[in-house]
């Protein structure tokens, strides 16, 4: 039974974007049709935090250190300073290069009456797309993902830090084998950077710094509550500066 | 050492018989089989019960993994939790792969590839021509077959060799069975990721708790979840 909790930690923790984008766009959205997935991805992520205290117990959390706590707020300040310089940097870097451009996202599917035998049975094109999933993230979905309001990214903030510093990273150093542990750690780490996938490849190398000096500081104190502090401040700054982005926009959209 | 030399000389055999055979017979009887029985799924699986089990009768385990009633029972919800996870994380990789070997940038044209990847077309085909309770069924009893033969079996084979031995071997046939069938080279990545990681998941999880129905339910969850 354990070892089934566990793998189900694991595997959903590993990709929880990946599972809400996907119940998101083929069962949700057909009946909501302006619901982002972010709200669909803090739900699964407090089931998982719930569970993951179930199981692993509120040690998770904190190992019961003074002076980690002490050091917490500015600790977190420092690591918001530090991840933002290097996000923005490493941005500016990645910028898109000159290649091969994006291929058109929404692949036109030419389709022609049927008639005569053909016209007597249901069509295929009908029935395949009554069970395929809605094509996702492409560019009106990220749009819809990135202008939210402040408090859902604060929402996302902590619960991500619970999630894959917390808990992932309380699993990765307790109760299995170090070498297990250490690629459970790796793991975690990537999963969290590659949570930003669907914004693209610059976007989830950008927030690699960001998940290497969270769960750095996570274990340096002994509590998540620097790396939640952190990247909550770095989710503020991200949403002033879409605010920021959006006012300019409008203004030169106005004159 | 020695006793390590068996499990791992068998399991070089099976894989290499398994490899050779995939690559050479197991299309064309696909195909054969295919026409007899006119659907890809029952001839793929018949195809590698028939392999496989020319392989495997001598090394067949003493148990097949059919545990109590009660202890499975109280895994098959967690077996439907434990697919739903697989497809995530397949769908994550399966998304990177295709963005990788296609050299495209991540976008709604490759998101979760291996849903729309000719890996899963025969599933998906199934469900498109019958209600979704006994397609469901259906993929339940096909990832009985599978883990059957990938998790009972070849367990049995590399006894003796410790959990390492038996979790890898299990892995690396699950992989052979995920990818031999498919014919396009696109799909045969995206069949690889869902093997791998269905292999390595529910080979840990074999070699933990010996019972084969959560696994099954599972296997069906995923395919369930992937072309409902």
């Amino acid at each position: 039974m354990r070892a089934y909790l566990l793998a189900v930690l694991v595997l959903w923790g590993l990709a929880p974007m990946a599972l809400a984008s996907h119940l998101h766009g083929r069962w949700i959205e057909t009946k909501f049709r302006n619901l982002p997935t972010l709200p669909v991805y803090l739900v699964l992520m407090t089931g998982l935090v719930g569970l993951a205290l179930a199981v692993l117990g509120p040690r998770m959390l904190w190992d019961g250190r003074w002076p980690g706590l002490a050091t917490a707020a500015p600790g977190g300040i420092v690591l918001t300073e530090i991840t933002w310089r290097a996000d923005r940097y490493l941005l500016r870097k990645l910028g898109r290069r000159p290649g091969r451009p994006a291929p058109n996202t929404a692949q036109v599917v030419r389709q022609t009456r049927p008639v005569g035998i053909a016209a007597r049975g249901p069509r295929p094109a009908t029935a395949a797309q009554r069970t395929m999933p809605t094509n996702r993230w492409g560019k009106a979905e990220r749009q819809r993902e990135i202008y939210v309001g402040l408090p859902w990214l604060v929402a996302g903030a902590v619960l991500e830090e619970l999630w894959y510093r917390g808990a992932l990273g309380h699993l990765a150093l307790s109760g299995i084998p170090l070498p297990v542990g250490v690629l459970l750690l790796a793991g975690t780490t990537a999963a969290f950077a590659l949570s930003h996938l669907p914004f693209g490849w610059r976007q989830t190398a950008a927030k690699l710094p960001l998940s290497v000096l969270a769960i750095t500081a996570t274990l340096t104190t002994g509590t998540v509550l620097t790396a939640v502090i952190g990247h909550t401040l770095f989710n503020v700054r991200v949403w002033h500066l879409y605010q920021r982005t959006t006012a300019a926009r409008a203004k030169a959209a106005t004159g | 050492m020695s006793t390590l030399l068996e499990p791992l000389l068998r399991s070089a055999l099976a894989l290499a018989l398994l490899g050779v055979g995939g690559r050479y017979g197991v299309r064309a009887l696909n195909v054969r089989l295919a026409a007899v029985f006119g659907g890809e799924i029952i001839s793929q699986t018949a195809t590698w019960c028939l392999v496989v089990g020319l392989l495997l009768p001598l090394w067949w385990p003493s148990g097949i993994g059919l545990d109590s009633a009660a202890s499975t029972i109280a895994l098959v919800p967690l077996g439907t939790a434990v697919g739903a996870g697989e497809l995530a994380v397949a769908g994550l990789l399966s998304t990177m792969v295709a963005s990788v070997v296609r050299r495209e940038p991540v976008g709604s044209h490759n998101w979760m590839a291996v849903v729309h990847s000719t890996a899963v077309r025969p599933y998906r085909r199934l469900a498109q021509s019958l209600p979704w309770p006994a397609a469901a069924g259906v993929f339940v009893l096909v990832g009985l077959a599978q883990e059957l033969l990938l998790r009972g079996a070849v367990f049995g084979l590399a006894r003796g060799g410790g959990i390492g031995l038996a979790v890898g071997l299990s892995a690396c046939c699950s992989l052979l069975t995920a990818v031999l069938p498919v014919r396009d080279r696109d799909g045969r990545y995206l069949a690889g990721v869902v093997g791998l990681v269905t292999g390595v998941a529910h080979g840990l999880l074999y070699a933990h708790t010996h019972s084969l129905i959560p696994l099954a339910v599972a296997h069906g969850t995923l395919l369930a979840l992937a072309v409902l």
